[in-house]
């Protein structure tokens, strides 16, 4: 038995290597499209080229003449399976029925109506060439405002008005807040409809097993578990006969935080065919047929006294939802309207949604969901009151800011924001980037003519989904840790990261927890089969609401090892550190190891104590977290293109506690950069007959590598309450930051022109035709 | 190992597809070197089989698919080419070759770079730097700093983090990956080094009935001659995405990569001939005395690893009216040079472009060369598109104007991509400038007249009125430039 022991340095904070890496870096990690079962058929979808027709017949047999096709399915054929499912309860939502394949009818470009199945990938895509479709088209609206007019062509001729659902929220008295106003600035504002593209498209792969009449479902997806139970639903087979694997995943940023059609085809298509089937979705049909993001058109109205106090808000939010609800198409506006007080103290909110059915596909959640749209509406806002009370944008910020020492916060949106200190985060960009220095440079640049703008955003946001109150499959994690009896660990996780590095995060607490090397951990996730249920990866909650678990599943364990600890070395009064259980009168101590053998040979119990090593707990948090930070943006504008340079972007977030300062620069590296695509580049553009124009990279303005700015990034640290870590998530953060600072800069730069606001993307064009405008 | 070939086009087609088989009569000549490892390419497979799909379909996972279209860089590859004397290792989008244009080359995928166990230096220090996070598309990036890593003449510096501009990622927001090339330092005197002392493998001749590889221009030209549904290849690229998206079936197709003439870079005292061939990373190379705008041209021209395949012969033919090649090389006045049954003959490339997508170019007929008379003008060169790198144009512009004695415009030349169905130059607004003295007033008469000539068209790109504004605007910010240059 040692007696001396050095205690390990704990890895919380530290900077320390993805686990994952090896596996990815030599590219032998194992993506869906990697999988190959014996006796594999092959499946390709066949989309709609109308955004609305009738079907008037479907002949499908110089497809089944090709050698080699299997089979193929058209709506028919599932009209009696259940549907894609939609898991908000907005009262009084319309749900269309969402057929796995359309039935009489198509909604949107790129809509299912027929499955054809072949040996091989290239079969099915020749023979899905070769279904013939009776199309009759029929008249289209893509534009959620014009579907809202009068005499719009009815995207579900049963709902001639277009509205899906009316959302109303208030808080506080907003017509007397309007009415004690003394500057009342009113503005439409976009956040336009994006494209998730994650680098990996879709892809299923489903076996049935005939004799055990299971069915395993291998899918690229954000929520493994979610997943088994509503394509078990749509299918109405056992729960668990269905057993639900994500392979490695390329990315989701929400568009795989859902249940799609083809998961369920798939699945039915194996047990009708009893061959494994897959289906990978091609680049364009990710672009058809998977969710969209964002899609908004919001009116606002912002009363403020003239010393720039804000005393109310209203909105009117129009939302793009498409032709159906997938998972929480209608939920996502709502969580805009949650958020919309950002920072700040004013009481009065008054929000009316309207959902609207168009013929698109349907908007869900994309990094961020809902909330970039709520802060890019509110910081623009603001951004047009100091504009309109001749005030500075950082000083308008600071006197409506809550106060650091009002928190828990009640807002009138009826959250209790956790904990913050806003002004910090803001002083910090503004110390950091020189505020005073770069007005003063701007002052210089605009009496030789230049258009130079400095812009602000200080944002909020509702991470860490959520207490189960607030979701509506529960918002709970679960985490089991298994100490193997060769002292090696194994964490089984509810959640189901996709490039967020949570194998390491996990690792590193565990490791932090028990004492035991980090590559002693393995972190296991995404097999339904293997792991207890869980709720799955999305809206910053992984670390927030997974780690948490896995913190409290580890004090569960601690407590029984420190039992067996006590027993080998015959007293109760033992320490449990750095992996070692210590007798602390005399230093004896038994290790890890030792505990681990004597837990599962048994040999002798502590007293009420199980033999075996293994806790598992489902962690209930009481609270959402909210992290914030600020992003100053400054750029140059071209008069001559109206091309737009960054040239400085400086942000500090505070996400609570952080665990792995090289994952969580990753994460707000990566969600800078699609705020700034959606700022300046991206945009799902459909034209007025429902086409998807842009609908290849090709014409989808990525960001790419050479034209991201230098970031300069840094942190505050407020712990978030809600949970043992004190981290509050940081997936969206970045995200959610850029766009409004990106905007208000840019609006700055053309202020002297008299430009008080720009919708999104930004594109030289759009900015060339406001200078052309003042100059004419 | 067993490996079935998928033995079709990966096809959208309206019809049944017939495998077409390569169907070789020397099946010695369809072996590439894979990894260090010769493999032989079946003659049951479809010539419009992928790279990509071979290499995947024979369990490497390391390169994937992410678009097909050449845009993401998931499917990037190495191969070891020769360039300007110097064996190199060029990474290329394996979506966008046929297989058999590997016939006889030097393929490495991500799989041979930890072969032994360690991680590769590059590997390293993406690690070190968290350059990855959902992993989709590493194993691209980590090829294109590969390549880059044991580029010859880099010195022991870090690598240029450019070299990695035509892969896509999602989830980093670039830095870490760029902080990774940064990093780094010499290359290892390794096996991948020693590599380089060797001379890259030589483009060998192919004949079959579905796709060939003459080593001649008159092989070519025979064969172009006798099947009417031969169908030129150059770099692919454009080919490539027509065959992966677009769902055309090319039933013999015919690869010029191994004909001497259309290679060559010559420079006389009179002209400079650019083989139709060359890709554009060659002519980089062999253009020493480039004028600066070259290089600015070629770092808006697409990505490195499209530029790695992509000819100016093939820009030209395919006659793209957004193309960048044309406005390029008409403001410096070029030919082309073209060969047929009948001769060579020599085109301006002013009377090349007829129509839209239309060239001068006769059935069975190859574009030769480019010709660029010299001496070579001041040329600028401007591209308007969303993102300005790596993107097609909304518009792009080159302007060429020779001064005389009292700042007399002697020539001027203005050429546009993006305003009409054709690259063109507008005479009319050269011919207002010719003679006229090069000042503001001339600037705003020679717009006048773009605005009357010009007549684009509105896309989901630029509408009209803003490329139409565009093309003078860009013209006013070339006299702004020059005069403050001059000051
Ligand atoms: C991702 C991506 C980005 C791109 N970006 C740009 C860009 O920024 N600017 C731009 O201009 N283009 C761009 N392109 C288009 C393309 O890369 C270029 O047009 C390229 O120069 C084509 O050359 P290639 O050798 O690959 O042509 P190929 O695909 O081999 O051939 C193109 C056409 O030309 C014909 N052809 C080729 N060579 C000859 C010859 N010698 N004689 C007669 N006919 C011939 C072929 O039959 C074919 O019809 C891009 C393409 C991709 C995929
Ligand atoms: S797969 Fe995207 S470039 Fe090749
Ligand atoms: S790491 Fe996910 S796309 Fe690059």
């Amino acid at each position: 038995m040692a007696t001396t022991i050095t205690k390990p340095e704990t890895l919380f904070g530290k900077r320390v290597r993805r686990q994952e890496d090896p596996r990815l870096i030599t590219g032998t990690a194992l993506y869906l499209d990697d999988l190959k079962m014996p006796g594999m058929h092959h499946a390709c979808v066949v989309r709609s080229p109308h955004a609305a027709a009738k079907i008037r017949g479907i002949d499908t047999s110089a497809a089944r003449a090709l050698p080699g096709v299997a089979a193929i399915f058209t709506g028919a054929d599932v009209t009696g399976l259940g549907a894609v499912p939609c898991a908000a309860s907005i009262p009084g939502l319309r749900v269309p029925h969402h057929h796995l394949l359309a039935q009489d009818r198509v909604y949107y470009v790129g809509h299912p109506v027929a499955v054809v199945v072949g040996t091989d990938r290239y079969i099915a895509r020749d023979a899905a060439e070769l279904v013939e479709v009776d199309y009759e088209p029929t008249a289209a609206v893509a534009d959620p405002e014009k579907a809202l007019a009068a005499g719009a062509p009815a995207v579900h001729p049963e709902w001639p008005d277009n509205v899906a659902f009316n959302f109303h929220q208030e808080g506080g008295d907003t017509e007397e807040a309007f009415r004690q106003a003394d500057v009342v600035v009113r503005q439409r504002i976009t956040s336009q409809r994006l494209i998730p593209t994650s680098i990996e498209t879709r892809g299923v792969i489903a076996e049935w097993r005939a004799g055990e009449r299971s069915l395993t479902l291998h899918s690229s997806t954000q929520i493994p578990h979610l997943l088994r139970t509503l394509v078990a639903g749509i299918l109405g087979m056992p729960e668990n006969l269905l057993r639900v694997i994500t392979p490695e995943v390329g990315g989701g940023f929400g568009s795989k935080l859902n249940v799609y059609a083809e998961e369920a085809l798939m699945a039915y298509i194996a047990m009708k065919i009893n061959k494994p089937v897959k289906w990978v979705e091609s680049r364009r049909e990710n672009f058809q047929a998977t969710i969209h993001g964002r899609g908004h058109v919001d009116y606002f109205e912002l009363a403020a006294l003239r010393d720039g106090t804000i005393l109310g808000l209203k909105l009117k939010l129009i939302q793009d939802l498409g032709a159906y609800h997938q998972l929480l198409t209608p939920v996502i506006p709502t969580l805009s309207v949650l958020m919309m007080p950002g920072l700040y103290r004013f009481k009065n909110v008054n929000a009316d949604v309207v959902g609207v059915f168009t013929n698109c596909v349907p908007t869900d959640a994309y990094r961020g969901a809902g909330r970039p749209e709520a802060t890019h509406g509110i910081e623009r806002m603001v951004d047009m009151l100091a504009q309109e009370l001749k005030m500075d944008p950082a000083e308008i910020r600071l006197k409506n800011f809550v106060h650091a020492d009002e928190f828990p916060y009640g807002t009138a949106t009826g959250l209790t924001y956790d904990s913050g200190d806003y002004a910090k985060p803001l002083h910090k960009a503004m110390a950091e980037a020189g505020y005073e220095q770069l007005r003063r440079e701007q002052a210089a640049a605009r009496a030789e003519g230049r258009l130079v703008g400095i812009g602000l955003s200080t944002y909020g946001e509702i991470c860490a989904l959520g207490p189960s109150i607030a979701l509506p499959a529960g918002g709970w994690e679960s985490a089991t840790v298994k100490v193997e009896p060769s002292g090696k660990v194994t964490v089984l996780t509810g959640a189901s990261p996709h490039g967020q590095g949570e194998e390491t995060t996990f690792a590193q607490i565990v490791a932090d927890e028990l004492g035991v090397p980090m590559d002693d951990v393995l972190v296991v996730h995404g097999d339904t089969a293997v792991v207890q249920y869980g709720i799955g990866t999305f809206g910053s909650r992984g670390t927030a609401v997974g780690g948490s678990a896995l913190y409290y599943a580890l004090q569960d364990l601690k407590a029984k090892m420190k039992k067996f600890g006590a027993m080998m070395l015959g007293t109760e009064q033992v320490n449990f550190s750095g992996g070692y259980c210590v007798d602390e009168a005399t230093g004896k101590s038994v290790t890890f190891a030792e505990m681990a053998v004597a837990a599962y040979h048994a040999k002798k119990l502590p007293a009420n104590t199980e033999p075996g090593l293994v806790a598992t707990h489902f962690w209930e948090p009481p609270n959402f977290t909210f992290p914030f930070g600020a992003h100053l943006v400054v750029t140059e504008v071209d008069r001559e293109t109206g091309a737009i340079e960054i040239k400085r972007y400086v942000c500090v977030d505070d996400i609570g506690r952080i665990i792995n300062p090289l994952i969580v620069d990753g994460q707000v590296h990566g969600g800078v950069a699609q705020g700034l695509g959606q700022a300046l580049w991206e945009q799902a553009v459909y034209d007025e007959s429902g086409q998807l124009v842009s609908g290849e990279l090709t014409d989808y303005a990525l960001p790419r590598a050479s034209r991201m700015p230098w970031i300069e990034s840094s942190h505050t640290e407020t712990p978030s309450p809600v949970n043992p870590l004190g981290v509050k998530g940081v997936g969206e953060a970045g995200t959610i930051g850029c766009s409004p600072a990106v905007v208000n800069s840019v609006v700055d730069a053309l202020s002297p022109l008299g430009v008080r606001h720009i919708d999104m993307p930004l594109t030289p064009e759009k900015i060339w035709k406001l200078i052309e405008g003042a100059r004419a | 190992m067993l490996y079935t070939c998928p033995n079709r086009p990966k096809c959208h087609v309206s019809r049944p597809l017939n495998a077409m088989p390569i169907s070789i009569s020397d099946p010695a000549t369809l072996v590439f070197q894979l990894n260090g490892e010769a493999v032989s390419i079946p003659a049951s497979c479809s010539p419009q089989t992928t790279l990509l799909d071979f290499l995947r379909a024979r369990g490497l996972t390391g390169a994937k698919e992410g678009c097909a279209e050449g845009e993401c860089g998931a499917c990037t590859v190495v191969m070891v080419r020769d360039l300007d004397g110097r064996t190199v290792y060029r990474p290329v989008n394996s979506c966008l070759m046929f297989l058999p244009m590997a016939a006889g080359q030097e393929v490495y995928t991500v799989e041979a770079l930890a072969a032994s166990g360690s991680l590769h230096p590059v590997q390293q220090s993406m690690v070190d730097h968290g350059g990855s996070q959902c992993g989709y598309c590493t194993p691209g990036f980590v090829m294109s700093l590969f390549a880059e890593h044991y580029r010859p003449g880099r010195g022991d510096g870090a690598c240029d983090p450019h070299s990695m501009g035509g892969n896509l990622c999602r989830c980093t927001g670039y830095r870490p990956i760029r902080d990774a090339a940064l990093a780094l330092t010499a290359a290892p005197p390794d096996a991948f080094s020693r590599r380089l002392d060797a001379p890259a493998p030589p483009i060998t001749a192919i004949a079959s009935a579905h796709f060939s590889r003459p080593a001649t221009l008159d092989d070519c030209l025979a064969i172009l001659a006798r099947d009417p549904d031969a169908r030129i290849v150059s770099g692919g690229t454009d080919l490539g995405v027509e065959s992966n998206l677009l769902g055309r079936a090319f039933p013999h197709l015919v690869s010029v990569e191994a004909i001497p003439d259309l290679r060559i870079f010559h420079e006389t005292a009179r002209e400079i001939e650019i083989g139709a061939a060359l890709t554009l990373s060659e002519i980089e190379a062999a253009w020493k005395t480039a004028p600066a705008a070259f290089t600015e041209w070629l770092d808006l021209f697409a990505s490195p690893l499209i530029r790695n395949r992509a000819t100016l012969g093939g820009n030209l033919a395919t006659a793209s009216p957004i193309g960048d090649g044309a406005p390029f090389l008409l403001a410096l006045d070029a030919a082309v040079r073209i060969a047929g049954a009948s001769g060579t003959r020599t085109v301006p490339l002013h009377e090349f472009f007829l129509d839209y997508r239309k060239t001068a170019l006769a059935r069975a007929e190859i574009l030769v060369s480019i010709v660029i008379p010299k001496p070579v003008p001041p040329i600028v060169f401007y591209k308007v598109a969303k993102r300005r790198l790596d993107d097609i144009s909304t518009i792009a512009a080159a302007f060429s104007i020779t001064l005389g004695a009292a700042s007399r415009v002697t020539a001027a030349r203005l050429a546009y991509g993006g305003v009409a169905p054709v690259p063109l130059r507008c005479i009319q607004a050269e011919d207002i400038l010719t003679g006229s003295t090069w000042n503001r007033r001339a600037v705003q008469q020679a717009c006048a007249a773009i605005a009357a000539t010009l007549r684009p068209i509105s896309d989901h790109r630029g509408s009209a009125e803003y490329r139409l504004a565009l093309a003078q605007s860009l013209l006013e910010k070339f006299f702004y430039e020059c005069s403050e240059a001059a000051e």
